[in-house]
């Protein structure tokens, strides 16, 4: 997977621009990799491949924007459940390969359009569509098995996320049966693929909660700079990225045939968490610079660790040096400073490959700007790689009194569709 | 509020190569006769003859290539789809019914969904015998027509003696008799209510809006506040009556004078009868032609229904004063299933699939509807709650609900009416062609 594809769009070739897209294919070899192409405009896409042993928008190198939504599965049939999910691949391999739902757009006048057309004629823009299934498809409140699929339940599922402390989950913005996650370069691409997957869903699931975010706050890519989150800090430095070789990425993201005998069907597959996180912006900047530098463990300016004697000269790659000591012989990365908290080698290793986005929804009825990181890890087993370091984090770290955590999902990421596959998680209705 | 003509222009300019899918199962059944065949690999189309008779056409599709693939049949323009079979996993046959016209299409398949099309082979289709399903649709199409007229003409003359028995509580200050009968007239309008809302005198649309005004509407076009005395001397009709009958004593809404009261309810009568008259066929509307539905009136009808649920009763506004949205609900959902009663058979015979999808949908929707109901008066009509007391609401032309207060009722009504609109929304092109 992680396959790019630079070509001359077909929808160009069809539609009004079909000469200019002609006229533009000679120069359009190397990687269109921006904003908003409007339509009409020169149409070079980027597209990234749907089809792959693993589902694309995991090692994809973080695209800038994120819609994100779970799904209440309404209907109560295993074969209404997969028709939809059939549905919601072909939808989603047609959108990131930058055509209309439904193919052509030429269409029956009495029938409402299949594709709703927002993104006519937009560059897809490394649009990718990764879906996820939570406990919740698995079993009920109750704990009665929905659609047979309940002996395939991953163990992870069915232990579920644990209660940390200062927890403020609001249940309607958690869980849900199935997660799509939606990353790419253009807004717009991003909402038209949720718009489209909820409609098709009508009938049979309906949206449960969908967050937007805008800047990605990791890095998936060694070509890609590390981004700030919105306290004004580069984190995320020491991520799992695509280069890393296949061992270590099958140590620490993708789940192992043997892992987990009755989920045999999640073998290749991983485990996406979520949390929503509340950052109080306006309480944070209040804090000296010198706090923020100590609470962090960073240079805000340069990102360089604060083990670092002189951080002008340095940047965020520098690894931490944890016992180094300061000029007033306490560490020069404070005890209860974050990057020390979940720093890999004060986590027995344990990596992950952190996906997140900044997001903001307005602002809450105190004035406030309701804004904040909307976490996203992929792990082998969270039970090893997350819970411990998250329950460390609100233990210990600096940044926990300026944080808030609103809402958390667990869902378990299908292998991908590989070339023959209808939809991805196919084996766990085989 | 949409008015019955947009669907008829449609109609009027629809093409008639508009095809309808009958029978896409992944299960392979037998082939009948004059069933072609088609054979999918990953990098060929091919279909067993380039021409067939017109009438239904049966296609099985076997995919023996190792991707996942479409079929599709592409207008004379080779853009256009009239007839499409997506993901069609290796190694499975499905079939592909559709009625074709005399024309020239093509065939082709697209593995993966996406990317270019493979196999693209000119279909031609020549004059066959005259097909009977043509000849039983048409006479379907005729009868829905016919019988679909007949329930409007019902329901507006039911409408016009349980108006009066309404109005003559109302006008003689018996409260509590109007505050039972309100809800209960109101469900024969309310089951016709996309036809109703066409009609006028001096205008299309004139009578709707006599009769069924809310006072945000008048409020809105005056640039004034509801209770604005000028607003309220403007406003008439059913709404006008709720407002008076369900608002708390010493509010703006409450009518005191007599007089006033029966010169609303005689107005109210004489509307409700020039309705009457025009659909029964008594005198002509604004345009001066007589009272007709078209089978595009009758589909457009069933989904504008839903759609009236969705925007007013399930949020709450439509009943403002006296919170009975429920009774609206169940009768535009009656009126709907009427509707689509109507063209059903038709839809059977083109696409029972989508038949079985809305019926099903339909049992969800009324049985979620069911659970509300408290009760059946004595006259086997239905009792609801004060929708006040289980959906978040607005009351008395107030503040609409803050978006995130809707209650899970609500939820699950939204669901259900979403779900069998989105089916609705595609038996037009099933059954106008």
């Amino acid at each position: 997977m992680g396959e790019t594809k630079h070509a001359v769009s077909r929808r160009g070739l069809l539609g009004a621009g079909g000469l200019l897209a002609l006229g533009g294919a000679a120069g359009a070899t190397a990687g269109y990799f921006g904003g908003t192409s409007a339509a009409g405009a020169e149409h070079r896409v980027h597209a990234e491949a749907y089809r792959g042993a693993t589902q694309a928008g995991i090692i994809t190198p973080a695209q800038d924007q994120l819609v994100m939504a779970a799904f209440n599965v309404t209907t109560t049939k295993r074969d209404e459940l997969q028709a939809l999910l059939r549905e919601w691949s072909t939808a989603a391999e047609q959108m990131t390969g930058g055509e209309l739902v439904g193919g052509e757009p030429e269409e029956n006048p009495l029938a409402p359009p299949r594709d709703t057309g927002e993104a006519w004629g937009y560059d897809p823009a490394g649009l990718t569509i990764t879906f996820g299934y939570g406990a919740s498809l698995f079993v009920d409140a109750q704990g009665t098995d929905r659609f047979g699929l309940k002996d395939r339940m991953p163990a992870v599922l069915a232990a579920g996320v644990p209660k940390f402390p200062k927890d403020a989950l609001q249940a309607d913005k958690s869980d849900g049966d199935i997660v799509v996650q939606i990353c790419g370069n253009d807004a717009q691409v991003c909402v038209h693929a949720l718009h489209n997957l909820a409609r098709i869903g009508f009938g049979r699931a309906a949206l449960r909660w969908s967050q937007v975010g805008y800047g990605r706050t990791s890095s998936t890519s060694k070509s890609q700079d590390t981004p700030r989150n919105l306290f004004g800090y580069k984190d995320g430095t020491n991520n799992i990225k695509s280069e890393d070789s296949a061992d270590e990425l099958a140590r620490h993201l993708w789940v192992q045939s043997g892992d987990d005998p009755a989920a045999e069907w999640l073998a290749g597959g991983t485990f996406l968490v979520a949390r929503r996180i509340r950052m109080l912006l306006e309480i944070w900047d209040r804090q000296t610079l010198a706090d923020q530098n100590d609470f962090m463990g960073r240079s805000k300016r340069y990102g360089a660790p604060l083990s670092v004697a002189n951080p002008r000269n340095a940047d965020e790659f520098v690894t931490p040096d944890f016992a180094a000591v300061g000029p007033d012989r306490q560490p020069a990365i404070p005890d209860n400073a974050h990057i020390r908290i979940v720093h890999p080698s004060m986590n027995n290793g344990v990596r992950m490959l952190r996906r997140g986005y900044n997001y903001t929804d307005g602002n809450d009825s105190l004035g406030r700007l309701s804004a904040g990181l909307f976490f996203i890890a992929f792990v082998r087993d969270p039970r090893t790689q997350f819970y411990p370091v998250l329950l460390k984090m609100t233990k210990h770290d600096a940044l926990t009194e300026y944080l808030q955590h609103q809402a958390s999902g667990l869902y378990a990421v299908p292998p991908g569709v590989g070339r023959t596959g209808r939809f991805p998680g196919e084996a766990l209705f085989g | 509020m949409t008015p019955i003509t947009r669907l008829s222009t449609l109609a009027v300019g629809a093409v008639a190569l508009t095809l309808a899918v009958a029978g896409c199962t992944d299960n392979a059944t037998p082939a009948g006769a004059g069933t072609l065949n088609v054979t999918i690999t990953d990098t060929t189309c091919q279909v067993s003859a380039a021409q067939a008779p017109s009438g239904t056409v049966n296609f099985e599709v076997k995919n023996t290539g190792t991707v996942a693939n479409e079929f599709e049949i592409l207008a004379a323009d080779k853009l256009r789809i009239v007839v499409e079979k997506e993901n069609i996993g290796p190694g499975t046959t499905v079939q592909v019914t559709t009625a074709m016209a005399e024309g020239t299409y093509y065939t082709a398949c697209k593995p993966n969904m996406v990317g270019d099309l493979v196999g693209v082979t000119e279909f031609k289709v020549t004059p066959g015998a005259q097909v009977q399903v043509s000849d039983d649709v048409k006479q379907l199409q005729d009868k829905a027509v016919d019988s679909y007229t007949d329930y409007i003409k019902d329901q507006a003359g039911a409408l016009l003696t349980n108006t009066q028995k309404f109005a003559q509580a109302y006008a003689a200050g018996d409260t509590e008799t109007a505050k039972r009968l309100y809800p209960l007239a109101r469900m024969y309008f309310e089951r016709i209510e996309p036809t109703a809302e066409a009609f006028g005198i001096s205008e299309p649309g004139d009578l709707d809006a006599a009769l069924d005004r809310r006072i945000q509407d008048v409020a809105l076009e005056a640039n004034a506040q509801v209770t604005d005395p000028a607003v309220l001397a403007q406003w008439h009709g059913w709404h006008r009556m709720e407002a008076d009958l369900f608002s708390a004593a010493g509010s703006a809404y409450k009518i005191t004078d007599p007089a006033a009261r029966q010169a609303e309810a005689d107005q109210l009568v004489t509307n409700t009868q020039t309705l009457y008259d025009l659909v029964s066929g008594k005198r002509t509307g604004a345009d001066g032609k007589p009272f007709a539905v078209t089978l595009a009136d009758i589909n457009h009808g069933a989904g504008a229904l839903m759609e009236e649920v969705a925007k007013g009763k399930i949020v709450g506004e439509e009943e403002t004063f006296s919170h009975t949205d429920l009774y609206d609900f169940q009768a535009n959902l009656e009126g709907a299933q009427v509707a689509y009663g109507n063209v059903q058979d038709i839809v059977k015979k083109k696409d029972p699939s989508l038949d079985t999808e809305i019926t099903q949908r339909f049992a969800t929707i009324a049985a979620l509807l069911q659970k509300q109901q408290t009760g059946t008066a004595a006259d086997g009509s239905p009792t609801y709650p004060d929708y006040s007391t289980i959906a978040a609401v607005q009351k008395e032309a107030g503040e609409v609900p803050n978006e995130a207060a809707y209650t899970p009722v609500q939820r699950e009504f939204s669901d259900g009416v979403n779900a069998v609109s989105e089916s609705l929304s595609k038996v037009a092109a099933v059954v106008l062609n």
